[in-house]
């Protein structure tokens, strides 16, 4: 066997189920949110909710925390972002644009989730919770 | 015994500068938890060196002294959740026996961060968090496979080391 010795057959084994495990993960979460019909976007801070705006008008606004922090939200093309946020780690920026069924967009430090259901039907602009 | 006992505070107390380092150092990635675990590579070492239960006691040593001395309850409870779960995988790899340093530091990183946000879920209960599992659990995978390539390093030099201290 011409390998180096530090790798033996059960490392091999050990990453490539890692990896499978991985795509796995990915595969049903795609599986698992198909787009969504009449999309529209909940936003709860801390858990209490927030507001729930259609994402087929573009929009962008921002939402507190009670520490003073800030999300700017944008729902653009169908889709909603987090477009800038003065949190640490900025992670929820970077989360990018969603727009799938059961998808969701977390700023831990801020406590918010953006999640994206069905809308219950066509009419309704946005519903402040 | 005595051997015994002056390689474990060695292992303990490079376990806790390399604990204190990375308190001093975060990566600059921004995702809380990812770390490069370097005091796991002590665990590693003194687990291929000194036995399981070395290395059990170095951890558990290493996790009690970091939250007393820099650390918050609550932090120590994640890392009580990581290095317990950790080194448990860890030791099962080792005693599997068709694993390398590589392999076992893999898992053990994996474990590492699997508890942690086990922790963060429970206490949270956030099920948005599992936007963090996957980086967390690449970025476990990526550290420990490092770790793992430099304990298979240190690991055959540090026997002569030893031999002579003796």
């Amino acid at each position: 066997m011409n390998k180096p010795r530090f790798l033996k057959k059960g490392d091999v084994i050990l990453v490539v189920a890692v990896a499978v495990a991985l795509l796995l993960f990915w595969g049903v979460s795609r599986f698992l949110y198909p787009p969504a019909e009449n999309g529209v976007a909940e936003i709860t801070v801390n858990g209490k909710p927030h507001g729930t705006y259609r994402l087929d008008k573009e929009v962008s606004f921002t939402v507190q925390d009670e520490n003073g922090g800030y999300n700017r939200v944008e729902i653009k093309n169908g889709e909603v972002r987090i477009a800038d946020a003065d949190c640490p780690d900025r992670l929820c920026v970077r989360q990018g644009a969603i727009s799938h069924k059961g998808e969701t967009i977390v700023c831990l430090p801020h406590g918010l989730i953006i999640t994206v259901c069905d809308g219950a039907n066509g009419d309704v602009d946005f519903i402040t919770g | 015994m005595a051997k015994r006992l002056a390689r474990f505070g060695l292992l303990v107390a490079l376990c806790f500068v390399f604990s204190y380092l990375e308190f001093l150092l975060p990566l600059p990635f921004g995702v809380p938890g990812m770390k490069l675990g370097l005091s796991n590579l002590v665990v590693l070492v003194a687990l291929y060196s000194g036995g399981p239960l070395t290395a059990g006691a170095v951890s558990l040593v290493r996790i009690l002294l970091n939250g007393f001395t820099f650390g918050t309850p609550l932090g120590m409870l994640y890392s009580i959740a990581g290095g317990v779960l950790s080194f448990l995988g860890m030791w099962l790899l080792y005693k599997i026996r068709h694993f390398s340093p590589v392999g076992v530091s893999i898992l053990g990183g994996i474990l590492h961060n699997i508890g942690q946000l086990s922790v963060a879920f429970a206490l949270l209960g956030v099920a948005g968090l599992i936007y963090y599992a996957p980086i967390l659990l690449i970025s476990g995978a990526v550290a420990g496979f490092l770790v793992g390539l430099v304990a298979s390093a240190v690991l055959p030099r540090l026997k002569g080391v030893w031999g002579r201290m003796g």
